[in-house]
Parts: C-alpha cells; structure tokens; sequence
C-alpha cells in the first residue's frame, strides 16, 4: 500500500511537472533571443480560460490548441511592446500578467467553480504499461507529457546545434553583431516571444485540460507562472535542465499531497510551500556550483536594440 | 599613484563634475558640487584646455572623456600617474592636445607613465622608453635619445617588421561602383575600387566615413544613389545578403559589431552563413591556426586579445572568396604583430584580385598599403590621391584644404 503509493506520487508528478515546464521552455525561447517575458502568468491563464471555454465543444486537442493559440496571441502585446516600440520589457511584461489575470477573471465569470468533462488519456503500452514501476511512471502516461520531454530535447539541440539556433542566440549576446551578420533581429525576437506565448498558453491549457479539471481564477495557476520565469534563469538557460527542474517542482507538489495522504505532522501550509521552496533551493545550489563554468544570461536580455542610424 | 586606465571608467549617464564626486566620496573626501565643480574648471585651465562641467559624459566626445578621466585622476594630486593607453580611442589632433598636457604635468614634477603603443607618442613625448615584448622587458628604461620609430618597432617585433610595400595590382575591371550616392551627411558623386585595388579612405573621424561603410555593408539604407557590387545594386538590402553579395566587412565598432563575445570562436566564425548545420565546424580550429589566432574553438570570443580577436573577425569575413572587403580601421589598437598581420593578409586578398576599401583615420598606415587614396572632410570626398604620395597634400586634404 505504502509502496503503491509513492509509486502513483512518483505518476502524478510526471504530469505536474508539464504546465511549468512548458511555460519555462518557452519563457527560455524568448529570454535566448533578448527578450524579457514577465507575462507567463497572465498568458498561461490566458491560454487556461480559453482552452476551458473551447472544451465546451468537446474536443480535448482542439482545445488545447485554442488555448496555446490564445496564448501566443496574447503575447504579441509584448511582442509589439518591447520589440517594436522598445518599451521596458519588465514593465511591458508586468502589464501583460495584470492584464492576463483581469481579462481570464472577466472571460472566466460564467464558468467560475465549473467542472470539466475533458481529460488526457495515458496511452497504453500494453504489457510494458504494466511493468513495475518503470510502467506507471514512465511508460502509462498521456501524450503531452511524452510531448514536453521531446521539446526539451529538440529546443536544445535547434539552440545548440542548427544555424538558426546560432542566429537566435547571437541576438540575445549581440544583437548588433548579428544584426551585421545579417540576422534579422528583429523578426527573430518576434518568433521568438510568440512561441514562447504559445507554449505558456498550452501550459496553462495544461492545466486545465489534465491537472486541474475546473476553472477558477485564482486557483488555476497559482503563480506557476512566475516560478517558470525563475526556473529559466536558475537552470541558467538550459532547456533540458529546466525539464529536470520541472520535475523537481511537479514531484514535490505531489509529495506534499502523499505527505498529508499518509498523516504526516507537519502543518498543511508548509507541505504547500514545499514545491517552490525546494525547487529554488535545489535549483540556486545547481547554478551556484555552475557559476565557475560561466552559464550566464544572455548578454543582451531585457535590451531593446536600437540600430544606430546615424 | 592614480591610474587612468584604457577603457573609460566614467559612468555615463552623469554629468562631468558628477562623477568626479563619485570619484571623492570613494576616498572619503565629500565636498559640495559647486567645489567641486571650481576645482574641476581649474585644473582644466591650469592644464590649459576647458570643460563644460555639466555636460553628460555619454553627450562628451571621446577626447572630452579622456581629458575629463585625467582631470580626475589628478583630482587626488598624485605625485605618480600612470596610463594605459590614453589616446587608443582619440584621433592624432585630440592624441596630440592630450600630449601636451601630459608634458606639462611632467614640467609640474610628476612622474608619468604613459603605456601606448603609438610609437610617435614616444618619440614625441617620453623622455625615457622601455620596450615590453610577450610580458618581458627587452629593452629596460633609457632616455628616448636618437631612437625612432623605426628602431622602437624593430625592438617590439624582434625579427623586425616586414616592409609592405605595395605594387598595385589593380585590374581595372570594377568591383564596386557608387554613384549620386547620398546618406546622411556624406555625398558621393562618384567613387569606384577595382579588383586587385586597395582604396584608401582617410580623414578625421566623423567627417562620413560612418555613413560610407554603414551604406556599403546595407547597415543604413541610404538616402539618395546607387552602390553597385559586382554589377548589381546592394542599396537598400538586407544585411543578410552582404555576404551573399560577396562582401566582406570588418567593422570600426568592433566591440558592438564584430564578434559576440559570449559565444564560441567556432560559433563566430559560422556567423552570417545560412546553410543548415548540425555539427560545429570542424575545420574551425585548423583555420584559428591558419590565422596563428591564439585560443581554441570552445574558447569564448571574448577571452581573446585585441589582436586575435580582430584575426578571427578577419578569418570569418575573408572565408569564402568575398568580391570586396570594406575594412574599417581594421589595425586601430592591435598591438604591431597583429597589425602587421592583418595588413599582409588584407594585401594578399588585393593580390588575389579582390577590392579593399580601406578607412583609417591614422594617414601613416595608408600612405602605406594604399593603391589611391581619398580624404573624407565634411561628407565629402577629394579628388584621387596616386603614389608616390605627398603626405603634405593629403594632409591638407584632411583639414579642408587645398
């Protein structure tokens, strides 16, 4: 029973871990190209009341991608914000969470407390599903969770290894450098904070869609969206290492739920302070012993480029 | 002992007086703006140049921040002052003013350290030269005497620079061809480098060179006219297809343009090309080598020195046969071994048959490696220099005159 349990701990979190790392991933896409987003948390409740709105028709896949698309949309405010009109981008960023947070509570109203009759389904690998272990945790799982491991691994490889990963990464050092080698900066940038708006809004589609099967404003998201953007940076910019942070976050919101399950004395508000604590501990120790190898941020984040006309 | 170091250590955003505040609030010494502000006006009269103390010193030239970097070194009176390449940023007039002042303060009775690699401001300036070589004093303390800066080079390089002395290989065949060409403040009616040419473009900085390789390399589209390459018009394209457009660059601003000092030499080196990659390039290391650039592949830009920094910037625009290389200011700063190195190799592609527009501000080294050469005053350029040159002309053609 005991044993059952953590197994099924060890389960959840792998989904748990989706919604923060694909906001993450995304809040890293744009952040490697220069661009500050602090908006994750209002597009990932952009992208949550809308795929909920939209699974009202019934389909999970349309859904989630409505919400990834409403997401993206919304991110173009930034976008045009700090790319196009050189706005601050902390403030611009800010805007868009307030914002974000306004717009779902006010798009959300009717639907306040509701359940959801959606879910993802784990896919059945037969025999193997049913492996010890190894089969609930990682072989009986839904497609979006197989689908995060993969981003992770092909963001780094387009980051590290293609030219256009070389173009997006010059940006974010230089854009000037890469502006006289021919990089278009700013369409980069564009791309860049658009997809990263895509993925926060399927992470919050996410949400919805397979964790928290009911919409409520404050609930929903519970500041992930933030613990994305600090994720990025204590995992120093490194997409599979955001993946593993994500896990470390998605395992230990579920150890706290196991924790009570099993009648643990420790008073419920800490167990829930657990996920965010833990992470950034573990996480700020991992980039601390980095900091010799010099993993840092892009040189030229937050920076609107200005190519100097004279 | 104040120190006054190469890069500017003034915060840019404040006005002049300012940051001599900060300068005192550091060594305990508070004393109110309008004092301060006195003091400074001063020392600048006593050293017998003037300052504008509220100016903001993003706003001050670079010769207005070197003068105002030394103001403040010697704010704290110190009987040493030591300087590490004041005049690297400043033109020969500013070099020359600053000079001057460093003069006086040695009649005052301080000793100065003066740290450059202009060996006319030694001949003109030091009363005593060391000579420094790979971190070893080859040549200790002696008074300047009857050296000069052919013996001071030849004590710097050791093996002694080779003489680059230039037969022009000029085609005649046009490689690049501007015409009613008008961008901000520069005009250009007409001006043509030939393949196998070396076209030298000299003049006081800010007098449209800017605008002239902003427009070449498609950084700034211009106002008015054409820049033909190879017989198609580049005005008005992307960056993205300078290179396609077979031009090479190598920027003034180096520290903004030229390489991204956070990444990997090997990612540098494959910037601006578009083919799709999965591997790093491998040859990268045999062409670091090639360029006897010291560092490796995985070594980040910025670890290099000037001088390799400059090699691989070299190494990356002269890969791929480009038709013309625009070098701008291409040996400013690097120490003699590089420079040299980099005006061989820039001299080989003109051999080669390719087109060098060369601009630089410091006439001796056109004067040197120039097939022709064309001064830049007020947005305009004079007439065709040929060798053998007159350096007096062409030096009147630097400050308007006939």
């Amino acid at each position: 029973m005991n044993d059952s349990a953590l197994v099924l701990t060890l389960a959840a979190s792998m989904a748990a871990a989706v919604p923060i790392a694909l906001a993450a991933l995304g809040e890293l896409l744009a952040e490697r190209s220069g661009v500050l987003n602090l908006g994750v948390e209002g597009m990932m409740l952009i992208g949550a009341v809308c795929a909920f709105q939209a699974g009202g028709a019934g389909n999970l896949w349309l859904a989630l991608l409505l919400g990834s698309l409403a997401g993206m949309g919304f991110s173009v405010l930034h976008a045009v914000l700090s790319v196009t009109f050189r706005a601050s981008q902390i403030v611009s960023g800010l805007a868009l969470t307030i914002l974000g947070t306004g717009l779902a509570t006010f798009v959300g109203k009717s639907i306040e407390g509701q359940p959801l009759a959606l879910d993802f389904r784990p896919i059945d690998m037969g025999v193997l599903s049913d492996l010890p272990l190894i089969g609930p945790v990682l072989l009986r799982q839904d497609p979006i969770v197989y689908a995060t491991i993969a981003l992770a691994v092909v963001i780094a490889f387009y980051l590290n290894r293609t030219r256009a990963g070389l173009a997006v990464r010059s940006v974010g050092e230089s854009p000037a450098t890469a502006d006289t080698m021919g990089v278009a900066v700013a369409r980069t940038r564009y791309l860049h904070v658009l997809a990263g708006g895509f993925l926060a809004g399927a992470a919050g589609a996410y949400l919805v869609l397979g964790q928290v099967p009911s919409w409520s404003q404050d609930g929903t998201t519970g500041g992930l969206g933030w613990i994305a953007v600090a994720l990025v940076v204590f995992a120093s910019w490194r997409p599979v290492v955001v993946l593993l942070g994500a896990y470390l976050f998605g395992f230990s919101r579920q150890l706290n739920f196991y924790l009570q399950g099993e009648g643990v004395d420790v008073p419920a508000e800490f167990l829930s302070m657990l996920p965010y604590a833990l992470t950034i501990v573990v996480l700020v120790i991992w980039s601390v012993r980095n900091l010799p190898r010099r993993v840092g941020a892009p040189a030229a984040l937050g920076v609107p480029y200005i190519r100097d006309e004279r | 002992m104040t120190l006054v170091q190469q890069h500017f250590a003034l915060v840019p955003t404040m006005i002049a007086v300012d940051n001599l505040l900060l300068f005192r609030a550091q060594r305990n010494r508070r004393t109110s703006r309008v004092t301060a502000a006195a003091d400074l006006k001063a020392l600048a009269s006593r050293l017998g140049f003037e300052i504008d103390v509220t100016a903001t010193v993003a706003a001050m030239s670079v010769g207005e921040r070197q003068r105002l970097e030394l103001l403040r070194a010697l704010d704290a009176d110190p009987e040493v002052l030591l300087l590490d390449e004041p005049t690297a940023v400043l033109t020969d007039a500013e070099a020359d003013r600053f000079l001057a002042v460093i003069r006086r303060l040695a009649e005052d009775g301080r000793a100065v350290v003066l740290i450059t690699h202009r060996l006319r401001e030694v001949v003109v300036a030091a009363d005593r030269v060391a000579v420094l070589r790979n971190g070893i004093v080859v040549s200790p303390p002696a008074p300047v005497g009857s050296r000069t800066r052919a013996t001071l080079a030849h004590e710097m390089v050791g093996a002694g620079l080779p003489p680059v002395g230039r037969t022009s290989t000029s085609t005649g065949r046009r490689v690049v061809e501007i015409t009613d060409l008008r961008a901000g403040r520069l005009t250009v009616d007409r001006l043509v480098v030939n393949a196998g040419e070396v076209l030298g473009v000299a003049g006081v900085d800010g007098n449209g060179q800017a605008e002239l390789e902003l427009a070449l390399t498609s950084l700034v589209t211009p106002d008015s006219g054409t820049i033909e390459v190879g017989g198609a018009d580049v005005c008005g394209l992307h960056p993205r297809q300078r290179v396609a457009c077979g031009i090479a660059y190598i920027p003034s601003d180096r520290a903004a343009r030229a390489l991204v000092g956070s990444m990997r030499c090997d990612d540098n080196l494959a910037l601006g090309r578009t083919t799709w990659r999965i591997r790093r390039d491998p040859s990268a290391g045999a062409r670091m080598a090639a360029w006897s650039i010291k560092g490796a592949p995985h070594h980040l830009a910025r670890s290099l020195s000037g001088g390799n920094a400059q090699k691989l910037v070299a190494a990356r625009e002269l890969h791929g046969d480009p038709r013309v290389v625009v070098a701008c200011q291409p040996t400013r700063g690097l120490d003699p071994a590089a420079a040299t190195q980099l005006r061989q190799s820039l001299l080989a592609f003109a051999d080669r048959g390719g087109a060098v527009l060369w601009i630089a501000a410091e006439l001796d080294e056109l004067l040197e490696v120039a097939d022709r050469i064309v001064v830049a005053f007020h947005g305009r350029l004079s007439e065709s220099f040929l060798p053998p040159f007159d350096r007096r002309s062409v030096g009147l053609a630097l400050g308007g005159g006939e």
